[in-house]
């Protein structure tokens, strides 16, 4: 009988070292002692050095790369989609919690979110991961650091799982040629030509084939806008003449011929295109509903709300269905919209979840009611899901079992 | 004659059938990775287990690699337990050591307080 737990301990190091995330790794090492020892566990922080300032900026004293990844999570236990977060780790104890398709964080957090959360009971996919580079002014004030804009870097697309070893890079212009660089000799050789076509190029990694995506934008008033040439079409001019996306177009590569061919279905995929990363999935994977397939592209552009204080621009997201064509923001579609933000309800909630009454364990006031003998106590309920924990403020009969003070 | 003490007559059978296909002059490339995908992708785990270990016995280098990328594949998006279960695994950590594994997996959020920047 085949016992796996004492393989020799090169065999488990060459499994982990061929696991495609570092969350595979820590589940890895999770399995048992023998295979723990073997493996020494994935890094925490990007250890990136920081970047002296030389002569870029005056008020920069240095830069550094910030690693942010982008995870599926989803519950085993309920028949929810699947949550996308982005999450930048520089400082462990003080993780962020990032809009994977742009910059900004998603603030305020909701009440009721668990301050330390666990995914060891999560099923947690690893989609993709950015980089982004950010200086540190000399003046430490709270927003002493902030993303160094386009100014200093070309827009480059990284990515580490095209199979083509350490070191080496894709990057792509905006007419649509693409280049390998081999990043030790800074080797740069072409992979594919230009194809023009539209504004803004993507390349996105999907399943290890390599894909472009062409943006084509416009100017002009939306037609959703119901604008009359009036006095509010001037006063608004700059949200309704604003640039935005109206269509994509999807290419994968001839790497014989080094063209791109289009293809104009991608069956199960889901493309994202964010503003410092893109990332695929595929919709069987992520969404439980059979409204939500594939074939569709997330993307981010400027939207104009309208609410009582008038017309605003924000940077939301979008979705283009590649079958129909049909492009707009993600907050009209049912099933898409709640991928990013807000959390799914297991994440804060404990509604769905069955409890025994000895796992309440954890008690930490115990306040005298006025009245006399009953004591009330304030319950935080073990998210069992995540592992987190949130304040109980369902009422509860329960028998006591037992009152124990633990002092910590 | 050359004793093996530690390798079945099966598990080797499947060893010589694959340094042949590997060593054969005029099989291809694409032929070769065929050949691996359904020589591999068709072991149950018990046979994965002795292929491994034969591998690394008799230091058959590509081999080796092959049966390790098809164990890190099958493993790979699953969980802690599946693993356990699929490989037949019995955990031995003590209670203590648990609760250190699973703080690995512990994300600390900033911005929880509803006043922090």
């Amino acid at each position: 009988m085949a016992d796996w737990s004492t393989l020799p301990a090169e065999l488990l190091n060459l499994v982990s070292q061929q696991l495609p995330s570092s969350t595979d790794v820590l589940r890895f090492r999770s399995v048992c002692s023998t295979w723990r020892a073997a493996v020494p566990p994935p890094p925490t922080t990007a250890s990136f050095p920081i970047l002296p300032n030389s002569g870029i900026s005056d008020t920069s004293w240095g830069f550094y790369l910030s690693k942010r990844t982008i995870y599926s999570l989803q519950s085993p236990l309920t028949n929810h989609s699947s949550w996308i977060i982005k999450l930048e780790r520089d400082n462990p104890s003080r993780m962020h919690l990032l809009n994977p398709l742009a910059r900004s964080q998603f603030r305020p957090l909701p009440n009721n979110f668990p301050k330390l959360f666990n995914f060891f009971n999560l099923r947690v996919k690893e989609l993709g991961e950015e980089y982004a580079l950010q200086y540190i002014n000399f003046r430490p004030t709270a927003n002493s650091i902030g993303e160094a804009g386009n100014l200093y870097m070309e827009k480059v697309a990284v990515s580490n799982n095209l199979g083509n070893g350490e070191g080496r890079f894709y990057a792509v212009d905006n007419t649509g040629r693409v280049v390998l660089v081999n990043s030790l000799d800074l080797n740069v050789s072409l992979v594919a030509n230009s194809i023009f076509g539209g504004d803004k190029k993507f390349l996105v990694d999907s399943d290890g084939e390599l894909l472009l995506v062409d943006m084509y934008l416009s100017v002009g008033p939306a037609d959703d806008l119901g604008f009359n040439e009036g006095f509010e079409f001037y006063e608004e001019f700059d949200c309704f003449m604003s640039e935005r996306t109206v269509k994509f177009k999807v290419f994968r590569l001839d790497e014989n011929m080094g063209k791109w061919v289009e293809l104009t279905d991608l069956g199960d995929r889901l493309l994202f295109l964010g503003d410092n990363c893109t990332f695929s999935a595929r919709a069987s994977e992520i969404f439980c509903d059979d409204r939500c397939r594939g074939n569709c592209i997330f993307f981010t552009d400027q939207y104009c709300n309208r609410d009582d204080d008038g017309l605003w621009k924000s940077r939301g997201v979008g979705v283009f269905d590649l079958e129909s064509g049909s492009i707009g923001p993600i907050g009209n579609h049912v099933g898409y919209s709640k991928m990013f933000w807000p959390p799914p309800d297991w994440v804060c909630s404990t509604a769905s979840i069955e409890m025994r009454i000895d796992e309440i364990l954890l008690v930490t006031k115990v306040t005298s009611d006025v009245v006399g003998i009953t004591r009330s106590l304030v319950l935080y309920r073990h998210l069992h899901i995540c592992g987190g924990w949130a304040e109980s403020t369902e009422y509860l009969t329960f028998k006591v079992l037992e009152i124990r003070e633990i002092n910590s | 004659m050359i004793p093996l003490p530690l390798i079945d007559g099966r598990t080797l059978a499947r060893v010589i059938t694959y340094l042949n296909k590997h060593t054969e002059d005029d099989a291809s490339d694409e032929a070769k990775r065929k050949f691996d995908e359904e020589f591999l992708y068709g072991m149950e785990v018990g046979v994965l287990y002795d292929a491994a270990l034969a591998a690394n016995y008799l230091d058959i280098g590509g081999l080796f690699h092959e049966v390790c990328q098809r164990i890190a594949d099958g493993m790979m998006n699953k969980s802690v337990e599946w693993v356990r279960k699929t490989f037949h695994i019995e955990s031995e950590f003590t209670s203590e050591e648990e609760v250190q594994i699973k703080k690995e997996y512990a994300w600390a959020w900033e911005g929880v307080d509803s006043n922090a920047d």
